[in-house]
């Protein structure tokens, strides 16, 4: 029954913060649970809550009844009213203790197994095709918005109210360096770069993100590729050829080298959906592996 | 999409009596919260039966001001609207609530189902008022309207009848090709939805169940062969299954108990729903507007009543 209830959340702890607000982990008085509360100060004017923050909310709503495997569960939502102009909005998500981030921190010296990198990939891009095919561009993938639970269970975290997050620079596709419009295929290149980071463990390029470092790995496109409705010329990049992945991840066998690459393109329309991504040969590999060993 | 949805997880229920006490819950539990102040005789409060009266008299209110709205509101927004209204009152009562709060579920559906309109806009929509009227029934709206969205769980999403009954329509115009004018179905059809919204229907039946009971039964008044129509409809191989799935029967009882109030009724139930919440409904402005109080997330609605009589509405 979809009834109000009043269960109250104590905080514990804060555990990260954003440009949306403050992160705590806390407790559900009644059940003794951990949860992770999520706070987003809502600007309200003359119409009252924004239209975009009711649809965002109501659609979170609406996937909670999915309960996806590598999707965070979305277990409650709070909202009080702080003034005339200000409304919080508290998302309570089920709690997770790690991100990727540290998870790749506290990996061993050797790095992760070959079998473990392909394993969180799938999970990863299953999560994004349950998103994509429910019509939610994530916007702002990176390996803290990435969920690890003890058993090594990927859950992509932080895709609600997108409009409000900004999206962090190191995993930025050109269409958004350069402001043109885009579309789910920024995930896709968020999740490539966040591949090359698994086996590398640490991010892709040592020096300030930008769109110039992007170009110094996949090389300067031809005019043909170039988007017409930025305003940044192809003219102002001097001619870069693309750099061997292999240089950037040495690591990487050849069939993730091709799935890295089809990640990486740099044109939008061009570059791989999620939902194919799950289909490449990187994945297949590894049933066809299992397959024989049986 | 309506086999995963929270319309279906949390909003379809087995039966009118699962219904019925639901609403009986709702007024018992704002009685016995008043009844703990001394003095207070219960014959001040609202009967569930008058607590029905008042609500089917607003609810009637909200389906004409869409009906009249300009520009014209998307049948959809509609259903939304009058579903929104039909669920908040499922777990509170009138007598906590004012109905008034039909303009704020009007306004929320419009958000919902981006049919986007200005506060100011909509507003303009109550003729009868001054500017300055209108701009307190504005203020109203949006006082309500995170207890509204509170209310309802955040679950937003309602999937009305119409896009199943367009799916159907389409159905009949490519599988019966001698029926002339498949449109003219149309009319009986959306009144046969209307009426549904009325009622208790889309709170016991699934969307394309509706829809469906609404083409049979056009198709019956048009006297079009309904041997035919459901072998279009893809409905014939299953005899037992389609009765089941139909269950038109329950609709229609459910359609033929509904009557509007009765003026004289009302004039009364209205004289004690106002008189109740102005004795008892009332608190301090702060808590009115839904500031924060206190440190921790708690999962409560925080506005209260505005007082506006009812002629500022409509």
């Amino acid at each position: 029954m979809a009834q109000t209830s009043s269960i109250h959340y104590e905080p514990v702890a804060e555990i990260g913060g954003g440009a949306y607000g403050t992160v705590y982990k806390a407790r559900n008085t009644e059940s003794g649970q951990f949860v992770a509360l999520k706070s987003v100060r809502v600007q309200t004017d003359q119409n009252g809550l924004p239209i975009s923050t009711v649809r965002e909310v109501a659609l979170l709503r609406r996937l909670e009844q999915f309960d996806h495997p590598n999707v965070v569960r979305l277990m409650d939502v709070c909202a009080t009213q702080r003034s005339d102009q200000e409304t919080k909005v508290t998302l309570v998500f089920e709690h997770v203790d790690q991100d990727l981030k540290t998870y790749l921190e506290k990996a061993p010296p050797a790095g992760l197994s070959q079998e473990c990198i392909k394993d969180m990939m799938k999970q990863l891009l299953c999560g994004l095709v349950f998103l994509h095919s429910n019509c939610v561009i994530h916007r702002d993938l990176k390996p803290e918005n990435i969920l690890v639970t003890s058993q090594g269970q990927i859950k992509l975290a932080d895709f609600g109210l997108a409009r409000i997050y900004s999206l962090t620079l190191w995993y930025r596709p050109p269409e958004v360096l350069l402001q043109s419009s885009y579309a789910s295929p920024v995930d896709v290149w968020s999740t490539g770069c966040i591949f090359a980071e698994m086996f590398r463990r640490n991010r892709c390029t040592n020096c300030v993100p930008s769109f110039p470092t992007c170009l110094s790995v996949i090389g300067l496109p031809s005019e043909e590729e170039w988007p017409s409705n930025v305003t940044l010329s192809r003219k102002t990049f001097r001619p870069v050829p693309p750099r061997p992945i292999t240089e950037v991840v040495p690591e990487i066998d050849s069939q993730g080298v091709q799935l890295l690459l089809k990640m990486l393109t740099f044109d939008p329309f061009e570059r791989i959906s999620a939902v194919n991504a799950l289909e490449h040969q990187y994945f297949k590999d590894e049933e066809t592996a299992t397959e024989t060993t049986k | 999409m309506f086999h995963s949805s929270s319309h279906k997880t949390y909003w379809i229920f087995k039966s009118e009596d699962e219904l019925e006490l639901l609403r009986c819950e709702a007024n018992q539990k704002f009685c016995k919260k008043i009844m703990e102040t001394p003095g207070v005789s219960d014959s001040i409060f609202l009967k569930r039966h008058e607590e029905d009266v008042l609500f089917r008299l607003y609810e009637k209110r909200l389906l004409d001001f869409c009906n009249v709205f300009k520009p014209a509101m998307p049948k959809s927004v509609v259903g939304t609207a009058l579903m929104y209204f039909r669920r908040f009152y499922l777990n509170n009562s009138v007598m906590e609530y004012h109905p008034r709060i039909i303009l704020t579920c009007a306004y929320l559906s419009c958000k919902v189902d981006e049919f986007n309109v200005s506060s100011s806009q909509f507003v303009a929509n109550l003729v009868h008022e001054t500017p300055a009227g209108q701009e307190r029934v504005a203020e109203q709206i949006l006082e309500y309207e995170l207890l509204l969205i509170q209310q309802l769980n955040f679950h937003l999403v309602v999937h009305t009848p119409y896009r199943p009954m367009e799916g159907l329509l389409i159905d009949l115009k490519t599988r019966y090709p001698t029926l002339e004018n498949p449109e003219s179905l149309r009319k009986n059809v959306d009144d046969f939805l209307t009426q549904a919204s009325l009622t208790d229907i889309g709170l016991l039946f699934t969307p394309s169940q509706i829809a469906l009971t609404a083409i049979l039964s056009s198709a019956s008044r048009a006297g079009l062969n309904m041997e035919y129509i459901t072998e279009c409809l893809g409905l014939k191989q299953d005899k037992q299954n389609l009765s089941k799935m139909y269950d038109s029967m329950r609709m229609k009882i459910l359609m033929k108990k509904y009557e509007l109030p009765n003026p004289d009724e009302v004039n009364v139930y209205k004289q004690k729903l106002e008189r109740i919440h102005a004795e008892f409904v009332t608190s301090s402005s702060k808590r009115k507007r839904g500031y924060e109080e206190d440190g921790h997330v708690a999962k409560e609605p925080r506005i209260i009543e505005e007082e506006l009589s009812d002629e500022d509405l409509m």
